[in-house]
């Protein structure tokens, strides 16, 4: 008992540190990356003074990040005269509680057995690297991540500012729209897997396929499937070219115009904490997870593994995210009914197809064995 | 005790002086010729985001520099004090170019003779409009300033 | 309706209407028989100290015959009150012209119910340009009080958002104020409220000489000083007398030629900067950059060149800057490929672009737009090729035209157009190379350039206008003799798009006043002024 909490315990640390440490790297990533795509240094200047030596240690910026976070939570805390109080103060937080709640589903590692490690303490145990190893993980993913409307809107609301009121209205729109593109969009994958445990997946995309040539990942089994997916993500994240909620150009900072220091921090730390969420589930559902292609390191390896796995994980998770920072700085936005327009007509059904296609061909395979 | 209390609070103080030093978001008030050259000073050969300082923010109430870039007209003169007592605190302002620090070459009924005469001014970039290093210095000025905690606006 | 004496020196043939309440059928008249669809520009002339009137001038354009016309209107007071018939019914353009006539002088329009202020705050007492307001005048400042008048109401049943739109706002360029009347994110009435900028330059002129004006110039269209400083010059020159030599022609198309592209540059820049495209915006900067550092070599400013002197120009354009500027253009194509290559053909970029904001050509012309605008509309009306003035009769150049008026076409036009301008550059620099560098100066040969600062000028009036980055940039000056200009009136190719910018916008969404906005390129220095 004291065993499993214990490990549970360490779990979600590893999950709270690589979740909240990724997302603050990724905003230091998502000024580098377009500051190269521009020809431009980036930020740089921050620095942090080792004691005793008086070295200034700059780390390419890094700390820029970190001063950021701790600029934004000394700021004045301000709430508009007219504004719901309560609502006011509740929006970030269901902004942001869901996306770590997310994390608790993903998978970042096989089944590991401390006692080999650690000893007797742990005698006789297994446990799955996954904070909360349910059944139907995909499906929960889906829900939780439902909530984050909820937020937007009482924001926008609860503001009592017309460009927030517009920011949510199109926020709510835009991201309803999208949850039924994004939930159609992993059907594909639980058909082929057989499963919604997203554990059950990744050991599914072990091995290889096309005899040998290419790893049996989601991506290479369903490329078009994982497209929708994380087209229908960076949509459901309000990010460019689908950042309509936010457009800062049109109306200023959309839902959370009147949000200052920490609360406005919560929201766009949450922007970000969803981007290694999408790229988790990215990574889950089809580049294999944990694993790496070709070599099964964990047999060869076991004792390693409990490192080898969450490291090779994160790596993936990272890829995947700079993609979608990327994305971010070569694109323009979409105007509101056109990303409507987008969505329900053109991706929806294309998810769609998509389904029948991919079941047609299970059939198929299935009918043949 | 006593002692070990001082300690922690300049410390404290320390430590925010410098995250605030380099995350500073500013707010481009931009209305005049100046904003051509608040462009280039943004973009990649000048690239302020290099001392953290080019996330802009047009929320004011996200914002920690308020950089009023150019004339600022009596019409206009409502407009920036609105935006300024919006700004939550700890906030910063920039003159930026001899328009908004005197009025500049325009002495006349229109315009209004000096951004100080409405809002308190920490650092007055000259020039009309100021080349873009001037604008770096002044940034770095005002980096300074947020260090040393010398402001009129905190 | 003309006699041929009536031709004056500055190209136009000057109709006076004697009765003011003849001002309708004899504009009526231009329109139809003499197809004048251009109302450029109307502004008054103070002549209450010495003759006891007002004159009001028109200045009409025929853009098929090619044929400029100046109407002018005595008009004296009754009980201190100027009256005359509004034109708001045969020129759209009209409209905005008249408000701003109404608040600096003090006329009244019979017809036009709209006399809000529009440079001006709400209750700004006094008419700025008649004679007798002094310059240097304390204007109370209220900060409390609202700078604008809005005309936007709702009744108390409509279920409908009003919204202030700017002016300190990211897209609006912090000097345009609209208030939209919005039915969800369609936009179902708009009301444009400019003035934020303005800082008086007309009135500034009439207490600085000719010479001092030149930097007021600079800062009227900030991102391209040197075009109007070229034509504020010419203006002055063909008053003065003063003719400039072939070498200087040259040089300042060249120059002119180099500000369009740095003027396009920033509109497009920022134009997608605010459809959410960062990265082309950052490439496009870099290039205008690098043109501007290579400007301020010669002139001595990035920005406010005042490199115009009457007769000449401040100094000589070596041959190696010219080399050097060939590097520059080289290095354009090859930045311009990237923007090409990522936005032309995005599919995103085209929904965004086409079929927002369109304007037909009809409008365009009763409304008084000219410039890209015009041209993406279809209609090939440049001044460049119109009424070719320095040295654009001897080049080779196309005029881009759009289709549809829209936003994507505005885009184009001023793409194509910096090509062409590359390509006049080019043309410019290779006649520049053949001459010897015989000094700019035509009065003084001398590479050494000093003129008499402040030249003689007689009496008389002139409008000269050039093809501006954004439209046709007319200098109205009026000179009584002596070191001053009695009056200096600027054709302001943005205050009059502004004027009809409520048009382009209403039906639309809310983010399309972004891509319209963005592509008209309004300037606050010269719309405010």
């Amino acid at each position: 008992m004291i065993a499993d909490l214990v490990v549970t315990f360490v779990f979600i640390l590893f999950a709270m540190v690589m979740l909240l440490g990724l997302a603050t790297l990724l905003t230091w990533v998502e000024r580098k990356l377009s500051a190269m795509m521009a020809d431009r240094i980036g930020a740089n200047r921050c620095y942090v003074k080792i004691p005793l030596i008086n070295v200034k240690l700059i780390a390419l910026g890094l700390f820029h990040a970190m001063a950021d976070g701790l600029k934004m939570m000394s700021k004045e805390r301000f709430i508009p005269k007219d504004a719901d109080k309560f609502l006011f103060l509740l929006a970030p937080w269901i902004v942001f509680a869901p996306v770590l709640l997310m994390f608790a589903l993903i998978p970042f590692g096989g089944i590991i057995y401390p006692e080999k490690i650690f000893g007797s303490f742990f005698a006789g145990k297994a446990y799955l690297m996954q904070i909360a190893p349910l059944d139907g993980g995909a499906l929960i993913i889906l829900a939780i991540s439902g909530i984050c409307i909820i937020g937007v809107v009482l924001a926008g609301w609860a503001s009592n500012n017309k460009y927030s009121l517009l920011g949510s209205i199109r926020a709510a729109s835009q991201m309803i729209s999208y949850e039924v593109a994004l939930g159609l969009s992993l059907l594909p994958m639980v058909l082929t897997y057989g499963s919604l445990d997203l554990h059950t997946m990744i050991v599914a995309q072990q091995g290889s396929m096309l005899g040998g040539v290419l790893p049996a990942w989601g991506i290479f089994l369903s490329p078009l499937t994982a497209i929708i997916y994380l087209t229908a993500a960076t949509a459901e994240n309000k990010r460019i070219p689908f950042d309509i909620p936010e457009a800062e150009s049109e109306i200023i900072a959309g839902f959370f115009t009147e949000y200052s220091g920490m609360r406005m921090a919560l929201f766009m730390f949450a922007e970000f904490a969803e981007i290694v969420i999408i790229s988790c589930v990215f990574v889950v559902f089809f580049l294999g997870g944990y694993n790496l292609p070709y070599w099964d390191f964990a047999g060869s390896f076991p004792r390693l593994a409990i490192v080898l796995w969450p490291t090779i994980f994160f790596i993936k998770v990272f890829i995947v995210s700079c993609f979608q920072i990327l994305v971010r700085w070569s694109l323009p936005r979409f105007r509101y009914d056109q990303l409507l327009t987008f969505g329900w007509k053109f991706l929806l059904p294309l998810a769609m197809v998509n389904i029948t296609v991919v079941t047609l061909f299970l059939w198929l395979v299935q009918k043949h064995q | 005790m006593m002692k070990g209390f001082e300690y922690f609070t300049t410390q404290k103080d320390e430590l925010l002086a410098w995250a605030r030093k380099f995350s500073i978001f500013p707010y481009p008030f931009v209305t005049a010729c100046c904003g051509m050259e608040f462009m280039s000073v943004a973009s990649t050969l000048y690239d302020t985001d290099r001392f953290g300082a080019a996330l802009p923010r047009f929320s004011p109430r996200q914002s920690d520099l308020l950089m009023v870039v150019g004339t600022v007209s009596h019409k206009q003169a409502p407009i920036v004090k609105k935006i300024y007592d919006q700004m939550c605190s700890p906030k910063w302002v920039i003159a930026f170019g001899a328009c908004a620090v005197s009025g500049g070459v325009y002495q006349n009924y229109a315009t209004l003779k000096g951004l100080d005469k409405i809002i308190p001014v920490d650092v007055y970039i000259p020039g009309c409009p100021p080349r873009p290093e001037t604008v770096i210095d002044a940034i770095i000025k005002l980096q300074s300033k947020i260090e040393t905690g010398v402001s009129k606006n905190v | 309706m003309f006699s041929e004496s009536q031709a004056v020196a500055d190209g136009h043939r000057v109709l006076e209407v004697a009765v003011a309440s003849d001002l309708r059928s004899v504009v009526r008249k231009l329109k139809e028989e003499f197809s004048c669809d251009l109302l450029l520009d109307i502004t008054a002339l103070d002549l209450l100290a010495t003759e006891t009137k007002m004159v009001m001038v028109y200045h009409l354009c025929s853009t098929k015959h090619g044929q400029r016309v100046r109407v002018k209107v005595p008009l004296s007071s009754t009980n201190n009150m100027f009256m005359l018939p509004s034109l708001r019914e045969e020129y759209a353009a009209a409209n905005f012209l008249e408000r701003e006539v109404h608040e600096m002088y003090g006329v009244n329009f019979e017809n036009n119910p709209d006399q809000r202020n529009i440079l001006l705050y709400k209750g700004f007492v006094g008419y700025p340009l008649r004679k007798d307001f002094d310059i240097a005048k304390e204007c109370p400042l209220d900060l409390q009080a609202s700078p604008i008048e809005s005309s936007v109401t709702l009744a108390d049943d409509e279920q409908k958002m009003v919204l202030n739109f700017g002016p300190s706002h990211p897209a609006t360029h912090g000097t345009i104020h609209l208030v939209l009347k919005l039915e969800g994110e369609r936009i179902e009435r708009a009301d444009v409220h400019c003035g934020y900028l303005h800082r008086g330059f007309e009135k500034e002129c009439e207490r600085h000489n000719w010479q001092n004006i030149i930097p007021f110039t600079d800062r009227l269209n900030y991102c391209s000083p040197l075009i109007n400083n070229f034509a504020y010059a010419e203006a002055v020159e063909a008053l003065a007398g003063i003719t400039i030599n072939e070498r200087c022609r040259y040089a300042r198309t060249l120059l002119s030629e180099c500000a369009r592209l740095c003027d396009h540059l920033t509109c497009i820049a920022a134009s997608l900067m605010e459809l959410g495209a960062m990265t082309p915006f950052l490439y496009l900067m870099t290039i205008r950059d690098y043109f501007y550092e290579h400007l301020a070599s010669l002139t001595g400013a990035r920005l406010t060149h005042s490199f115009v002197r009457f007769g000449g120009l401040k100094s000589e354009l070596s041959n190696e800057w010219l080399a050097k500027l060939q590097e520059w253009l080289c290095f354009y194509e090859e930045y311009i490929k990237r923007v090409h290559a990522l936005v032309d053909r995005n599919r995103i970029f085209i929904d965004r672009m086409r079929n927002t904001g369109v304007i037909s050509t009809a409008d365009a012309l009763s409304l008084g737009f000219t410039g890209p605008l015009l041209r993406s509309t279809g209609f090939a009306y440049d001044l460049r090729k119109a009424a070719p003035y320095l040295a654009y009769g001897e080049l080779d150049f196309e005029i881009p035209v759009g289709i549809s008026g829209d936003n994507y076409d505005r885009y184009y036009v001023r793409m194509r157009e910096m090509d062409e301008s590359v390509s006049m550059i080019r043309q410019c620099m290779k006649k520049m190379q053949a001459m010897a560098v015989q000094g700019l100066n035509s009065v003084n040969s001398d590479k050494t350039y000093f003129l008499p600062k402040i030249p003689v000028v007689s009496a008389g009036e002139i409008y000269k206008a050039h093809e501006g980055a954004n439209g046709e940039l007319g200098f109205y000056i009026v000179s009584v003799g002596g070191k001053i200009p009695y009056k200096l009136h600027v054709r302001a190719p943005s205050f009059v798009h502004m004027g009809g910018f409520h048009k382009m916008i209403e039906g639309d969404q809310l983010a399309d006043i972004i891509a319209t906005f963005g592509t008209i390129n309004m300037i606050g220095g010269e719309c405010d002024r």
